[in-house]
């Protein structure tokens, strides 16, 4: 009986342990978290700031009938020679197999339940402009609070957007009264003049436990080195989700059923998704594709400017696959090149409809000008020589038409159009 | 004289003939009021001004009535000889041979041996006499119907969400009043155009990974990736909550359960979904709004949501949808299935279903035996248990443990069935194949013996429609001499097989008397309604319960006002999850394949191919590519494409399309052959209800070469 | 009875004072008019796009024009010096006059040439004329360095008649990229790699502010090594007549005419790079041609058919690289969207100026060696 012991109660073990079951999984699974609440949905956490959900509405279902998930506990040691891990509290709690899931540590403020739920009060500061920042920001705008965001590059998401999206993205938080101070050191302390500072300055991987344990960490970021097995360097610990450098919800979530699958005896392995940014920011669509910071040249640059709209994109495309990308205000176009990007699909060739979510039929051909084989009604297959025909042998309205030629009689989609075609005919005159 | 008047006066002993009658066109579910009458020795159909249709009709009803006269025409039965050609016969010699070879097999391998395969087109009376057949005189469980191909996935989520399952719980008309109606895999300007009218004054949302004409007059087109809309539906779901519409007061009061499907929809952030659907967040939160803001509103599915192996999943998070918007049960707004088949309702509810019994009473049920055994005047215990599924039962045929022989009615599922070569081969071991049809259609034309049975111009009796409404289809003449009755046929196997003669009537009124009184009591009870009340023009709703005194009861044309039909009254939210198709694109196969159906023909096209005027219209198979698919594939406008899946392939016609996915291909699949659009799709069943995966194969498109001449090398 | 013709006077005889003639030729069926042509080069009208290709092997002979019929009195190395408007007659060098009843000015341009110190050494020359190329050819020493100033369609040209003498150019651009006004910044971008790798080197933002007899001299600091200069940075139109004679000139040079060609004395028109048409001078052929071929049916009393700039898109093919520009190429228009591809693997660039709607073209760019994509 394979004793799994999983560290971290948040999306990507909520997961495992939901998939476990499913696969049939029937060994023990134990489950701490150091959070005093059941595993909740992190990635919603705007929304309870933003005030549109209660913070109940987050806690995800309840385990499945085997699993133990005990909250308030917290790993601050591992022993991997006896397979032991040790809590905070003093207890310990046995493995055969240990499975890390610990997440990120916030570096600012905004990253709990606890957090969330918190009343912000007068006006307030958010600090630190990336993905978060411009989250609860505009989330705590939605909800009439004074905002300020202070952040130290020269436009929001400055490590992930070009300078002309980053434009974008300023021109349209402040045009909602967001009150930006961009660039320019951003004291630690210090509350800008506002009621309340909420600190958004990201998050790193929790990973001191597995450190001290002697386990491979990378060394700029700290999460945990994994295989494509989920593997540590110790055979009998795996790790998943942000601690272990996947801090995307889909790249957690894929994680953990790969994890699930290979811990009941699947055969498969994890393959990364594209890392995508996409901010929720209600009424502006931001998403950031593929690796930031220097890349390949590139074999073809797509770009796409229209400033009176707010709109934007910059598509870098090797081997005619998308390598990266940066939109702005593009809905359909952000869909599009994301799915290009996971499937890694080619590019096809009118990018430009790409961009735009294809091009808009054009409206209405001149029933004047048509030929005569062009079909006006589908449903009955009449063209517009047979209308024309059945008006000049006396059909002279809709009904007449309709019981001559079938016209109309389907859909009646097609009225406008034989009403149309009828109106540009002149009326023959009369034979005496 | 000659001619179908000639061939009335004719019969002896019977009514002076009919000038005119009014019926019902005999193709889809929506069934279009016509007249029908004679000029010239022809036989006419005008649309009439029933409700449903408002004088309207395509091109598949107008020219209805040449399939009446078709050339090849089924006049006499045919049977196999040693030659292994089919040969007329007279209609005791097949019947006894049919009898005494099913005879041998069940006393060699016993009732399961033989199976009965009907059909969503089949009149209530013989969907419900086939049923009865095959559970008193064959005494088989191995009965199912070919709309479990259409209604399945639909049925099985409006049973656990509602208590019961009417494909619309309201009358087709409220449409047209709605302001806002979002259609999830249907359309109806193509497979139903008459229903259009009811759309024109609604805002439509158009979920359909195909730019079709039905998506050209939405107000918002949505194309998911294939296989994808159960996501779709979790993240409309979850932004219903996020953007503050959930409808509290009727969660509250009206349902059971939102908390665990809520739950469910917890990962469905609205950019995962878009992510993973591919369609953008501003579109989804757009749709919700739309939904919500109106003052009535509709969600209906169709089969481009339900023919999937996770379909019943997917209607049931639709409906989850609908029910959190506050929808359904309420006067002006609703949730609804968009039924295709002529009588794909009634067919589903009459006893044709392996897991059921007439009035949409399930099989197992002992309280349900019970009650049928009384109206059937048997034993309940003699009465057999709920058998395999549509597919189970065609991939068992001629199978160790499966049926030898097969007696098919009102299908030809050697071009609808999925993974058509596979089950083409499954007929084809059959020790014993019988079909009743009247034309030659693919699977006719592998039986052992053929059955010619009459047209819907030729036959009295009801069909439920889309509306759950009982309709009356008249006989404008008789069927061609040589041709009987589905209930003749029925009554004349029977009997050979040592059954009493009365439990068969052949009269399609009496069929429905009985139809009455066992459907009585049940979900779908047509108890009360009648021939005399139809044919003065009632328009009756099931539930329609007889009733001991007092005025008849009118019928029920809406559903739920009151209260759902589960015993709290309460609707479900039913918790799922979305899982991907059983099959996805990879480096071998790497576009998806769906299938569907155009306006120009009807299903398998065993009737529509036959028509001059639709074949002009679309005469071959086709498939619809995006342009850079096709350039990538090496294939061309007009020139000729093999279709590629792990299952077979196909030979279509390349028409280019700008408007669909890059990664997605579409084929009708109403013509035969090679060209049949079933043989790439495949077995994998939703276990809920037992519907195949039409909608999503992994293929690959490969240009074909024509040699000079016209030949095709394959 | 003798006809009585009139005389056309037609002053320059370069390829579009050249093509007047041939028009008014075709067009005149019954010798109505009498034509003198007075052209200031030694040699007969030639194709001046072809002039490149005198560096690689064909002669002037090659270039020339078609003579015109013998009703056509071509004087050569002839100048005008004035215009009399009063007596309708024209002065020349050599102190002959000639009367016209119409006086077409097809005097084109010279070459700029900066104000920069040491433009006069003898080893700095112009790109224009087929003396021009004679000299450049006899001072060229392949193998050496040559600069070019100015890095527009001329300059590319020249820069390329100076690689194919063997030289290694260098094009000198004022402007932030190469052929500023037809190319947008990211066609320039892949325009200018195009040419590096065509052995061109390529200053981009680099103004000459000094020539010596062995180098020249940018203002930030760079000196290139060179003993050749050639100074293709512009040119401008050769309207010195216009002053003695009284007529209007362009904000920008050249004669003012309207759209019909003519300029405010209705007997005298100017057409070709001499004419500002509006007030704007057009500095490339096609519009020349189509002027010549307007102001011929005014000669003989047809429908005039005004000069428009009908934004035909600039296709230019030099070095082997396809330049197209029209429109509003920088997106100037109000609320207009761009849309751009660079293919830098493909070595194409296109761009793509469309109206509010998404739909209207409004201007468009491509720079590349492949073929167009639609």
């Amino acid at each position: 009986m394979k004793r799994i012991l999983v560290v971290g109660n948040g999306l990507a073990a909520h997961r495992l342990t939901a998939r476990l079951a499913a696969l049939g999984h029937d060994g023990p699974v134990t489950v701490l978290g150091a959070e005093p609440h059941p595993a909740y949905q992190r990635t919603l956490l705007g929304s309870v700031l933003g005030g549109d959900v209660p913070a109940s509405a987050l806690t995800l279902s309840a385990p499945p009938p085997g699993v133990r998930v005990l909250t308030g506990v917290r790993v601050v040691a591992v022993d991997r020679a006896r397979r032991v891990v040790r809590c905070a509290d003093g207890t310990r709690y046995g493995y055969d197999t240990l499975v890390l899931a610990t997440g990120a540590r916030p570096t600012g403020d905004v990253h709990t339940l606890a957090d969330a739920a918190r009343p912000v009060r007068g006006r307030v500061a958010v600090v630190g402009g990336g993905v978060l920042g411009v989250e609860t920001a505009t989330a705590l705008r939605r909800r009439g609070h004074r905002v300020v965001l202070a952040h130290g590059g020269p436009y929001p998401m400055h490590r992930h957007l070009d300078e002309v999206a980053g434009q974008l993205v300023a021109a349209r938080l402040e045009s909602w009264g967001i009150e930006l101070r961009l660039g320019g050191y951003v004291p630690a302390s210090g509350t800008l003049g506002a009621d309340t500072v909420l600190r958004c300055t990201g998050t790193v991987p929790e990973t001191a436990a597995a450190r001290e344990a002697g386990l491979a960490v990378r060394h700029a970021s700290g999460s945990i080195v994994v295989d494509e097995r989920l593997r540590t360097n110790d055979s009998s610990i795996r790790a998943i989700g942000a601690c272990a450098g996947t801090p995307d919800l889909a790249g957690a979530l894929a994680q953990a059923e790969t994890l699930a699958t290979l811990l009941t005896g699947g055969d498969t392995r994890y393959v990364p998704l594209p890392p995508i940014l996409r901010p929720r920011v209600p009424g502006l669509d931001i998403a950031s594709l593929g690796a930031s910071g220097p890349s390949g040249a590139p074999d073809e640059v797509v770009t796409f400017s229209d400033p009176a709209r707010g709109r934007y994109a910059r598509i870098e495309i090797r081997d005619e696959r998308i390598s990266r990308a940066v939109l702005v205000g593009l809905p359909e176009g952000t869909a599009a090149v994301a799915q290009l990007s996971d499937t890694g699909r080619p590019v096809p060739e009118d990018r430009l409809a790409l961009l735009l979510g294809g091009r808009t039929k054009a409206h209405g051909d001149d029933p004047a000008a048509m030929a005569d084989e062009t079909v006006l009604c589908h449903c009955n297959n009449v063209s517009k020589g047979t209308v024309v025909r059945a008006w000049q042998h006396g059909a002279r309205d809709l009904a007449a038409l309709a019981a001559t030629t079938r016209a109309t009689t389907g859909c009646g989609g097609c009225t406008a159009a034989v009403r149309a075609v009828c109106a540009a005919l002149p009326v023959p005159e009369e034979v005496g | 004289m000659s001619g179908p008047l000639s061939e009335l006066l004719s019969v002896p002993g019977s009514a002076p003939p009919p000038r005119t009658v009014h019926t019902h066109c005999p193709y889809c579910a929506l069934q279009c009021g016509t007249r029908l009458g004679h000029a010239l020795g022809e036989v006419t159909v005008t649309p009439s001004a029933f409700p449903v249709n408002q004088g309207g009709l395509c091109q598949k009803g107008w020219t209805a009535p040449e399939v009446l006269s078709t050339a090849d025409r089924l006049r006499e039965p045919l049977v196999r000889g040693a030659d292994g050609r089919l040969a007329p016969a007279g209609w005791d010699t097949a019947l006894d041979l049919v009898a005494g070879r099913l005879k041998e097999i069940r006393r060699a391998h016993g009732p399961d041996a033989v199976g009965v395969f009907g059909g969503g087109g089949l009149t209530n009376e013989k969907a419900y006499l086939l049923g009865k057949f095959a559970r008193l005189a064959l005494r088989t469980s191995r009965i199912d119907y070919n709309g479990r191909f259409c209604m399945s996935s639909a049925a099985a989520a409006s049973n656990a969400a509602f208590g019961v399952d009417r494909g619309l719980p309201f009358p087709v008309t409220d449409l047209g009043r709605a302001d806002v109606v979002l259609l999830a895999g249907a359309n109806p300007a193509e497979t139903m155009p008459p229903l259009m009218r009811h759309l024109d004054r609604a805002a439509l949302i158009v979920l359909d990974p195909r730019r079709t004409p039905t998506a050209e007059r939405a107000a918002m087109h949505l194309r998911p990736a294939p296989g994808t809309d159960l996501a779709l539906a979790l993240g409309l779901l979850q932004l219903t909550v996020l953007d503050g519409r959930l409808d509290h007061a009727f969660v509250r009061e009206r349902t059971n359960g939102f908390e665990a499907a809520w739950q469910r929809a917890l990962p469905w952030t609205p950019e995962r979904t878009e992510r993973v659907t591919g369609v953008p967040v501003a579109a989804q939160r757009e749709a919700v709004r739309m939904l919500a803001d109106a003052r009535r509103a509709y969600v209906l599915t169709g089969r481009g949501a339900e023919q999937h192996s996770k379909g019943a999943d997917t209607v049931s998070a639709f409906v989850n949808l609908a029910l959190a918007l506050g929808l359904p049960g309420r006067d002006g707004s609703g949730y609804g299935c968009l039924t295709g088949q002529g009588n794909g309702q009634g067919g589903r509810e009459l006893g044709q279903k392996a897991d059921q019994l007439p009035g949409y009473r399930m099989i197992d049920d002992p309280a349900a035996r019970e009650h049928m055994a009384t109206v059937w005047g048997v034993e309940a215990a003699a009465l057999p248990g709920a058998g395999p599924s549509a597919y189970e039962l065609l991939d068992s045929l001629g199978t160790a443990g499966g049926p030898r022989a097969l007696l098919v009615f009102g299908s030809n599922p050697v071009v609808s069935a999925p993974n058509a070569g596979h089950v083409t081969e499954r007929l084809a071991a059959l020790d014993l194949l019988v079909v009743a049809d009247f034309v030659p259609s693919e699977t006719a034309r592998m039986a052992d013996v053929v059955l010619p049975v009459a047209q819907w111009a030729e036959e009295e009796g009801t069909l439920t429609n889309l509306e759950g409404r009982v309709l009356r289809r008249r006989a404008l003449l008789a069927p061609p001499p040589g041709v009987r009755g589905d209930l003749e046929v029925l009554r004349g196997l029977a009997v050979r097989l040592g059954e009493p003669a009365e439990r068969y009537p052949v009269e399609p009124r009496e069929v429905f008397e009985e139809l009455r009184r066992a459907t009585a009591g049940g979900r779908a009870d047509y108890s009360g309604v009648s021939y005399e009340r139809l044919d003065a023009g009632e328009a009756l709703h099931w539930p329609c319960p007889a009733v001991p005194s007092g005025p008849a009861h009118p019928g029920t044309p809406r559903l739920f006002l009151d209260g759902f039909a589960h015993p709290d009254g309460r609707a479900r939210f039913v918790p799922v999850e979305h899982r991907d198709a059983a099959e996805l694109p990879g480096r071998d196969l790497p576009l998806y394949a769906t299938t569907g159906r155009v306006l120009a023909h009807y299903q398998s096209g065993a009737q529509t191919r036959r028509v001059a005027g639709l074949t002009a219209v679309e005469p071959e198979p086709f498939v619809e590519i995006h342009p850079d698919a096709a350039r990538r594939a090496g294939v061309t406008a007009g020139g000729l494409a093999r279709v590629v899946s792990a299952r077979g392939a196909v030979v279509a016609r390349v028409r280019l399309a700008e408007s669909l996915r890059t990664d997605t291909v579409f084929l009708p699949f109403h013509f035969p052959g090679d060209g049949r659009a079933n043989l790439l799709t495949g077995g994998a069943l939703d276990p809920r209800s037992g519907m195949p995966e039409f909608k999503v194969s992994a293929v690959r498109v490969e240009p074909v070469d024509v040699v000079p001449g016209g030949a095709v090398s394959v | 009875m003798s006809l009585s013709r009139r005389t056309l006077v037609v002053v320059g005889y370069g390829p579009v004072g050249h093509r007047l003639v041939a028009e008014v030729r075709a067009l005149d069926r019954t010798d109505s008019w009498r034509v003198v042509v007075l052209g200031e080069e030694p040699r007969g009208a030639y194709d001046r796009v072809a002039l490149s290709s005198l560096v690689s092997g064909r002669t002037p002979a090659d270039l020339a024009l078609p003579v015109p019929d013998s009703l056509v009195d071509v004087r050569l190395s002839t100048t005008v010096t004035g215009i009399d408007r009063d007596r309708r007659t024209v002065r020349c060098s050599d102190g002959t006059r000639h009367a016209y009843d119409a006086l077409v000015l097809a005097t084109g341009s010279r070459p700029f040439v900066p104000p920069v110190p040491g433009r006069d050494l003898p080893h700095c020359l112009t790109y224009r004329t087929v003396e021009d190329i004679e000299a450049l050819r006899a001072a060229a020493r392949p193998g050496a360095p040559g600069v070019v100033v100015g890095g527009g369609l001329l300059g590319l040209e020249a820069a390329d008649a100076l690689r194919r003498l063997g030289m290694r150019p260098h094009v000198v651009e004022a402007a932030p990229r190469l052929m500023p006004l037809q190319v947008d910044t990211g066609g320039g971008r892949l325009l200018a790699s195009l040419v590096r790798e065509l052995g061109v080197e390529v200053h981009c933002g680099a103004t000459t502010v000094s020539v010596d007899a062995d180098r020249v001299r940018l203002a930030d600091g760079t000196e290139i090594e060179a003993g050749l200069v050639v100074f293709s940075a512009g040119i401008r139109p050769r309207d010195e007549l216009a002053a003695d004679a009284g007529l209007a000139t362009g904000e920008r040079g050249g004669f003012l005419v309207d759209d019909g060609l003519r300029t405010d004395d209705e007997r005298i028109w100017a057409v070709g790079e001499c004419a500002a048409v509006g007030g704007r001078c057009h500095g490339l052929l096609a519009p020349g041609y189509r002027m010549a071929a307007a102001v011929a049916r005014s000669l003989m009393g047809l429908a005039p058919t005004p000069f428009g700039d009908t934004g035909q898109p600039t296709r230019l093919k030099l070095l082997g690289i396809d330049v197209t520009g029209f429109g509003d190429i920088h997106a100037r228009t109000e609320g207009a969207i761009e849309f751009s591809e660079a293919d830098r693997a493909g070595g194409r660039y296109r761009k793509l100026v469309l109206g509010a709607d998404g739909h209207t073209l409004l201007g468009r760019v491509e720079v590349g060696t492949a073929p167009a994509r639609s």
